[in-house]
């Protein structure tokens, strides 16, 4: 006998999935008074006896997302530097929306030809970026900022913009007028650099650099907002570290579950994060760069594992864009990255290197055998 | 005949093994049921030491009074902090929870609401 939840646990989860956007952005205005350090809570179950535990538990607010992390090491101190270092990272970031910061001023500039100068850090993410949309043939831009302001999924506007408006956008959109020399940058076209398809992966890179620094970090499972996730190093137990899927049509279940050893990244893109309905088709938040529109490449979600969070971030939006083929493949393959797609008619493919890591739990999917060559 | 047994027994004997299965049914249904409810809890943290817990699958409303207030909502299977006085309010504007492990923060109140147990797999994350 199989326990489906009840139909109104599903509603309300839906509901949940639906404000999630709504989630406040900790304000960083040049004009607003500072934001105090980020803090933590240890949430660490009290062991059974005095021993000293294991591993430690914490939830944090970090870069206007929840943070979780289970840290195996001598003492729990390390939680904390992780906070910090993801404030740290949240300020270089969620700063670049303010209206003197590095990205603001370079869209500002954005098609007048001026050259904007940044610091080496907005520059070398800038790079990368620019690196992994041309890789992907442009199916991760970082210059849609002004589309996905159009469409303002965030702030829960649900309504389709006008076509003109969305077509007249993506027009300009495109990594090729993205110049950078040295610490200089410039827009060729009127675009808006994003790096929100990035952020939290950037984030899950600085945390791995600094746990590389600490010999008394044995492991630890650090997610940031749910959909960016680093596993490091081992539990005691030496056991995989497993990292659930979410069911794309049943957020409250399991699609599956992977079994990771040592440090990875995983990120994953889905058509039911962020979206709203109407004349009866969804409408989510990721958006083709090409086209303007929710991409409509017949996925409803795609997880990508990779050795590096920028990476695997910015993966995940391009495949989902992509789909299911030989382009996302070639993709991922160059990264040295693996997969797991769930098409719209329900069925998994999963890449080579997570094959025998994958286990499917959610029933209504298919499992489909490796592509024959 | 000894063997006959009469139609009109026939029709009792088989109303009796419906309500037998009938019964059996919904002995398993709740039986079933109740250990699903036995096993998710809404745990309550303040400052990492737990408060109290609920059970998920009983629905209420508790007011939560220790560094603050905040407003705890148990329905149909999932939890959330529907109001409280904290200067952000972000825990009012985080999703409901449902799932093995799942949290909603309330840092000025050092508050965590954390949903234990339940028939979820034993996984160390989830990403979605």
């Amino acid at each position: 006998m199989r326990h489906k939840p009840p139909a109104a646990i599903a509603g309300a989860l839906l509901a949940a999935v639906l404000t999630l956007s709504a989630c406040a952005q900790p304000s960083a205005g040049a004009s607003s008074p500072p934001e105090p350090r980020a803090s933590s809570v240890d949430v660490t179950p009290a062991p059974a006896d005095s021993a000293v535990p294991a591993s430690y538990d914490d939830i944090g607010f970090v870069m206007g997302t929840v943070v979780n992390q289970t840290i195996y090491a001598g003492d729990k101190t390390i939680a904390q530097d992780i906070t910090n270092i993801l404030q740290d990272t949240e300020e270089k970031w969620m700063s670049w929306r303010a209206e003197d910061s590095d990205i603001a001023a370079v869209n500002a500039a954005a098609g007048t030809g001026t050259k904007t100068p940044v610091s080496a850090q907005t520059a070398a993410f800038l790079t990368e970026a620019t690196r992994l949309a041309a890789d992907s043939g442009g199916a991760f831009d970082p210059t849609i900022g002004k589309l996905t302001r159009l469409w303002d999924f965030d702030g829960g506007k649900n309504e389709v913009p006008p076509a003109g408006d969305i077509a007249a956008l993506a027009q300009d959109v495109g990594y090729e007028g993205i110049y950078i020399e040295g610490n200089d940058v410039a827009l060729a076209r009127p675009t808006g650099i994003d790096l929100g398809a990035m952020g939290k992966g950037i984030g899950c890179d600085e945390i791995q650099a600094a746990l590389e620094g600490r010999t008394d970090v044995r492991g630890a499972l650090v997610n940031i907002g749910g959909s960016s996730v680093l596993t490091y190093g081992q539990k005691d137990s030496a056991e995989p570290w497993k990292v659930a899927v979410t069911d794309p049509r049943d957020t409250a279940g399991f699609l599956g579950v992977l079994a990771l050893e040592g440090t990875n990244h995983v990120s994953t893109s889905g058509d039911y994060e962020r979206y709203f309905e109407a004349d009866g088709k969804r409408y989510h938040h990721v958006l083709d760069p090409h086209t303007g529109y929710p991409a409509n490449s017949g996925l409803m979600s795609v997880t990508v594992v990779a050795a590096r969070g920028a990476a695997s971030d910015a993966l995940s939006t391009a495949c989902f864009v992509l789909g299911y083929g030989d382009a996302a493949l070639a993709l991922l393959a160059s990264y040295g990255a693996d997969a797991v797609f769930v098409t719209t008619d329900r069925q998994i493919h999963v890449t080579d290197g997570l094959r025998d890591r994958f286990t499917q739990i959610a029933d209504g999917y298919t499992l489909q055998p490796p592509e024959q060559e | 005949m000894a063997t006959e047994i009469p139609k009109n027994h026939k029709k009792r004997n088989d109303a009796i093994l419906i309500a037998a299965l009938l019964l059996a049914a919904g002995i398993l249904f709740l039986a079933t049921g109740a250990a699903k409810k036995d096993g998710a809890q809404v745990c309550v943290y303040v400052d990492g030491a737990r408060a109290a817990s609920y059970s998920l699958f009983e629905n209420r409303e508790i007011p939560l009074a220790y560094d603050g207030h905040n407003t705890l909502k148990i329905e149909a299977g999932a939890a959330s902090v529907t109001d409280a006085d904290c200067p952000d309010r972000l825990c009012v504007k985080q999703r409901a929870i449902s799932k093995q492990g799942e949290t909603i923060v309330c840092l000025p109140h050092r508050l965590i609401v954390k949903i234990e147990g339940g028939d979820a797999p034993d996984v160390d994350g989830v990403v979605r």
